[in-house]
């Protein structure tokens, strides 16, 4: 290659002396250089990035108004207490916001209660379980029957025993929450990776120390994972243990609605309700982010 | 006559040693594990039975009915529960089929267009968190007490994990495999034959298995808001006039039609999975 | 020219972390002549699954102070787990292993460092933390031993690096990270697993000299596995080959080369014979299985 007798000394070390070629008999020496090149080709990405985001974010919004304007033309041709539109759904909220707003407070801390509740269950359980093969052993048919069988199918029996109250509520979505947080700190405290085990047991770590500088931290990323299982469970049993149990909470509001044939108040709640879930569950979402943050423990965007 | 040699142990008597050690050692342990699991199952089951029975002593018999008071209701109510049964199995199969259907089938029309995937995934993952069995008194006011607004419930409710699962599944493909048939010219739709259909196979099963637990979930609490047929209206009903023998007994038949829809995914998953070669090693 | 035979004393050698300089003399191996690790008749068999291993058999070998000994043989010939075993984190089905005249028994012994081939080092600790592990476990005061991680760190040349996450540094980088914690303790032998084997071959030439570096620097006794032949004769007084099924020494090699060794020590011919040695008995390993013997 060629070598420029006056190379500008703007060219880093990684320059690739520019190969000359003849034009018209003279001779043309492109200056590109390693940082040029590199640097084009981040602003194209940059710029291909921002153009994907406004054009799938447009997307969805388009979807949703889709959504919402289809949703408002079936809805017309129906009588409003039989499928209300948005209009009347929206109507429906403010007329009976007390009710909804009071219970949607009931609502969202029945689902904290029950998740903190379970996932405490769930880790305490799934540690001890975890290390244990002779545990999983026993405890293998049970867990299985426990996760087949739709424990909100309880809910009429726990409401019986417990009453009308929060604590049914909460106890029912306790037990649901419990088990994807347990099945996943079992699995996250199993699956650490051979050597690292060995490097424990060769420095003679006691199980204490294997399990809290070893296991539990490598389980972390697993037990995210299973909050966000347990945080929809727990709105799902809370919401129908309020369907059976309807004096407190959302769900209950639904049923007075449907009781009464106010359909807009029904679709109102289930809005409310809508929202709540979502808070829940990105609330929990972003303790997953900060944790694996702190940790240093989260995957790299690919 | 030479003094005999030392005789050093043969390769093969070596051998034989050392196996049969270990192999005795293993079959103790085996027995030993089946001896455990055995006992404490045993013990498990004997605590919950006499935490039941404790129970029931605490607690008076109309709200919790001994395990023999249950037995007897079982006997003697077994008519009611008979009747029960088939509509809400008939919900679980039909909700079931609908929505596997229509998960499996939009999951690979959703999963042949990048674009699409990109644009629906907030929407995927909303759905994830809005707890759609809150729908069930909207269903049944919009489809009535039927089987149609049951049934709907537990499309729904199994739809969404399916969906979900095999969008996963497709994009999941071996890229060295992807480039052998790109490069043998391969048209979109013999690849998605050949080889994506196989790729998605573990998780549209596993996707499958949930969905049996979902519609099970979706048809009972259906009933729940309905209240005129199935064993979850039956749940209430007995709730509601206190009949609680029967709600445990009613309790017992659906727990043990729950799991057997359950064993019968499984079985399912683990068949299909060992015809393809695709069940994942033991570990 | 068997050194081994030399008795004569030579004095503690000079290290790095004395914070002296090293005196540029290193003692010979063989002078201090007492053994550090001892096999005697090691048998291990094992089964997994559906079949059996008998993974080595009548293991006999003296590993002595401050040598530096590698072991070769194809895959599957037992190395790995006769590592293991001296290690103390395989039990052996017959015969016995003793470090610095103990028995191994169990695993937890503080005078050995051991160095894998994933390095392992936990991702959720910067590289000083993970330096810091060994005397976290053993319960030591982190004052006293942070200073010594620091001072590993710049014997590794990777000060600068302390608050680095482990999947922001290379795999070589990793394996330097990894030898500095198992040095931290200041174990007496050094047990190291194929440490090299997921490096390209540029950075595992690197790694070769910077082991030596490190070596000469803080003198332990180091059994190192590998399957690179030119490696193990690059880095060892003697390297034991092995064969496999049932895993036995099928001889010892000595390297007749003397430390510290440089990269042109690769061409002489020393060098060459060993490697052509080492060869060769691998070869005939292969002959004699096709006989089926």
């Amino acid at each position: 290659m060629a070598q420029t007798a006056d190379r500008p000394s703007s060219m880093s070390t990684y320059a690739v002396a520019p190969a000359s070629h003849l034009v018209d008999g003279r001779e043309v020496t492109p200056a590109i250089t390693r940082r040029e090149l590199e640097e084009r080709e981040i602003r194209a990405v940059r710029e291909r990035r921002r153009r994907e985001l406004i054009t799938h974010n447009a997307a969805r919004v388009a979807v949703f108004i889709a959504v919402l304007v289809g949703w408002h033309l079936l809805a017309a041709r129906y009588d409003s207490n039989l499928l209300p539109g948005p209009l009347q759904t929206y109507a429906g909220l403010v007329r009976s916001w007390k009710l909804i707003s009071a219970g949607a407070v009931a609502t969202l801390v029945e689902i904290g209660l029950g998740f903190g509740l379970g996932v405490f269950g769930g880790l305490v359980l799934g540690s001890i379980i975890g290390v244990s093969k002779t545990m999983q052993g026993v405890l293998h048919p049970f867990l299985v029957l426990y996760q087949a069988v739709p424990k909100t199918g309880l809910a009429p029996m726990i409401v019986l025993i417990l009453g009308f109250g929060i604590l049914p509520k909460v106890v029912l979505a306790a037990m649901t929450a419990v088990f994807p947080v347990l099945e996943n700190t079992i699995i996250g405290v199993q699956r650490v990776e051979e050597d690292s085990q060995r490097l424990f047991r060769v420095l003679g770590a006691s199980p204490a120390q294997t399990y809290f500088k070893l296991r539990l931290i490598n389980a972390l990323p697993y037990i995210m994972t299973g909050l966000r299982g347990a945080i929809v469970l727990a709105t799902v049993s809370v919401v129908v243990t309020e369907f059976v149990a309807g004096r407190i909470g959302l769900g209950a509001v639904m049923m007075t609605g449907y009781a009464q044939l106010d359909t807009p108040m029904v679709f109102g709640a289930l809005l409310a309700l809508t929202a709540i879930g979502l808070a829940c569950y990105f609330t929990v979402c972003l303790i997953e982010t900060l944790v694996l943050r702190w940790f240093n423990l989260e995957l790299p965007a690919s | 006559m030479a003094p005999e040699a030392l005789v050093q142990p043969s390769d093969a008597d070596l051998y034989r040693h050392f196996y049969d050690h270990e192999v005795r050692e293993q079959a103790r342990r085996r027995r030993r594990a089946r001896i455990v699991n055995l006992l404490g199952r045993s013990v498990i089951v004997a605590a919950f039975l006499g935490l039941w029975t404790a129970a029931a002593a605490v607690y008076p018999p109309i709200i919790v009915p001994s395990p023999l008071a249950t037995w007897r209701a079982l006997v003697t109510e077994i008519g009611t529960l008979a009747q029960n049964t088939p509509p809400t199995l008939l919900e679980i199969v039909l909700g079931f089929l609908a929505g596997s259907v229509l998960g499996i089938g939009l999951g690979a029309l959703v999963a042949q267009s990048r674009w699409a995937e990109i644009v629906l995934r907030p929407y995927l993952v909303v759905s994830q968190a809005v707890p759609k069995v809150a729908l069930a008194p909207i269903l049944v006011i919009l489809l009535g007490y039927g089987l149609t607004s049951k049934v709907t419930l537990a499309a729904l409710i199994a739809f969404f994990p399916l969906l979900e699962n095999t969008i996963a599944g497709l994009r999941r493909v071996d890229l060295d495999s992807l480039r052998l048939l790109q490069s043998l010219g391969a048209t979109r739709w013999q690849i998605f034959t050949k080889l994506r259909v196989f790729c998605a196979l573990p998780l549209v099963f596993a996707g499958l298995r949930i969905a049996a637990v979902m519609a099970t979930l979706g048809a009972i609490v259906a009933e729940f808001v309905a209240g005129n047929r199935g064993l979850g209206a039956l749940l209430v009903v007995s709730m509601g006039t206190f009949s609680t023998p029967l709600l445990y007994a009613t309790m017992v038949v659906l727990t043990a039609l729950a799991f057997s829809v359950y064993l019968l995914a499984t079985w399912l998953e683990r068949k299909a999975l060992h015809r393809y070669n695709l069940a994942a090693p033991r570990a | 020219m068997d050194r081994s035979e030399s008795v004569t004393q030579a004095p503690p050698a000079a290290t790095i972390l004395d914070g002296r300089e090293p005196s540029g003399q290193r003692p010979p191996v063989g002078a201090a002549s007492r053994v550090a690790i001892r096999c005697r008749d090691v048998h291990k068999f094992y089964l997994a699954g559906e079949r059996s291993v008998y993974a080595l058999k009548g293991i006999s070998v003296d590993v002595r102070e401050r040598e530096f000994v590698s072991i070769v043989g194809k895959s599957g010939c037992g190395k790995s787990t006769l590592l293991h075993c001296i290690a103390g984190l395989l039990p052996v089905s017959h015969g016995d292993i003793a470090i610095g005249g103990e028995q191994v028994s169990k695993p937890g012994r503080r005078d050995i460092g051991l160095v894998f081939q994933t390095s392992a080092l936990l991702r959720w600790r910067t590289a000083l933390e993970n330096i810091l592990l060994p005397a976290e476990i053993f319960g030591l005061p982190r004052q006293q031993v942070e200073a010594r991680a620091r001072q590993l760190l710049r014997l590794v040349e990777m000060d600068g690096f302390e608050h680095q996450y482990p999947n922001q540094l290379s795999g070589g980088m990793q394996q330097r990270i990894a030898i500095a914690r198992a040095l931290v303790h200041d174990p007496s032998v050094l047990l190291m697993d194929e440490p090299f084997g997921a490096l390209d071959a540029q950075t595992r030439e690197t790694m070769n000299l910077e082991l030596m570096r490190i070596w000469e620097a803080t003198p332990k006794t180091v059994v190192f596995v590998t399957h690179d032949l030119q490696e193990a004769a690059f880095l060892s007084n003697r390297v034991i080959v092995m064969s496999a099924r049932p895993g036995t020494i099928q001889e010892i090699v000595d390297v007749p080369l003397p430390h510290p060794r440089g990269r042109d020590m690769l061409y002489s011919p020393e060098f060459v014979a060993t490697v052509k040695r080492l060869r060769e008995l691998l070869s005939a390993q292969r002959e004699g299985s096709r006989d089926g013997t």
